[in-house]
């Protein structure tokens, strides 16, 4: 893939990790990557993904900017505010990285859409806020063979988990090594969403930020790791939370990696 | 027995603290049967989603939990 004249200069100090370098930079220009939801989590999802030159984005939301939404997401300002979000994104990547492809969708993640849209991207990102929209991801994903990326938050806590990604097993849990093909029969998906929580809560069980408040800075955190998984996958790192579940506490910043494996003895 | 007790997001308003003591009056139970003995204790439980971790592994019903060990009320989340 031909790269910019200036990606030297550009994207020196990532190209300068032996993690990354022209092989990982070519990967990133290559990666499709759909952000669903562009709320306090997608901002800095797509702020970060763009400024690593992550090549295609493709953006979903429904929503217009309100002036609620300025006390934690942080890509929009105030004259922003009635806007379509995925215009003002797709603008932002524009001025931020004109090499950037970005397309984006107004419509809200659907059964009957899903499909469609998902063939666009490798990766899935849900910065969604409720819980059908999350299930869709999941399930779509699981249909169409697509890891994605799990964050949400309540009030001071947050969690983020990759799930549906495709992995070799060994012995020791702690070396499966992500893999970008399955091309043999040792090679397993990581668990999903409804491994770990089968059906969604009942209605108003579990409250939004809308509905329970949240500090801005939460959501940067969280959407923040959410961006370094994404990377992390396109560039086939280790440490992925895959078969893991990341809590971080930021009151007591506590971050506990729960293994979500069930283990029945 | 003795287990050291985590609660997450909402269900710490539940158990009224993110991480306490809690004294079992037998020296192994099942989770099915924590379940049951958390239930009494706090009957606001009741319907709520969440799983239990025990030392930061989730674990099935029949999973036998032992004194010491760390458990973990996780319920999902939702805000984005």
């Amino acid at each position: 893939m031909e790269m910019e004249p200036d990606f030297l200069d550009r994207y020196q100090r990532q190209l300068m990790l032996g993690e990354v370098g022209l092989g990982g930079q070519r990967a990133l220009r290559a990666a499709r990557v759909m952000v669903v939801g562009l709320g306090g989590l997608g901002c800095p999802v797509v702020q970060y993904l763009a400024a690593a030159g992550v090549g295609n984005l493709v953006l979903v939301d429904a929503d217009r900017v309100s002036l609620s939404n300025l006390q934690r997401q942080i890509l929009y300002t105030q004259k922003d505010v009635g806007e379509l979000k995925v215009e003002v994104a797709r603008d932002f990547v524009e001025r931020q990285n004109a090499q950037i492809q970005v397309s984006v969708y107004t419509e809200m993640l659907s059964a009957e859409n899903a499909t469609d849209l998902l063939a666009l991207a490798d990766i899935v990102v849900d910065c969604t806020d409720n819980f059908a929209a999350r299930y869709l991801i999941n399930d779509a994903c699981a249909a169409a063979n697509k890891p994605w990326v799990y964050g949400s938050i309540a009030k001071f806590e947050g969690q983020v988990a990759v799930f549906n990604a495709l992995m070799k097993s060994s012995a020791d849990e702690s070396q499966e090594i992500l893999v970008s093909q399955s091309s043999d029969e040792s090679v397993i998906r990581s668990l999903n969403y409804r491994d770990v929580f089968p059906n969604p809560p009942g209605e108003g069980e579990i409250q939004n930020c809308a509905e329970s408040g949240v500090l801005g800075a939460l959501a940067g955190i969280i959407g923040s790791i959410q961006g370094m998984e994404v990377m992390k996958w396109i560039l086939g790192l280790k440490g992925l939370l895959a078969n893991q579940m990341l809590t971080y506490n930021a009151i007591n910043h506590s971050m506990v990696k729960f293994q979500l494996r069930e283990n029945a003895d | 027995m003795q287990v050291q007790l985590m609660s997450y997001g909402a269900l710490t308003d539940v158990t009224g603290s993110e991480v306490f003591e809690l004294e079992i009056s037998q020296q192994s139970v099942t989770v099915a049967e924590l379940k049951l003995i958390l239930l009494a204790r706090y009957p606001a439980l009741e319907g709520k989603t969440f799983r239990i971790a025990v030392n930061e592994r989730f674990v099935v019903d029949e999973f036998e939990v032992l004194p010491g060990v760390i458990i973990a009320l996780m319920p999902p989340f939702s805000g984005g």
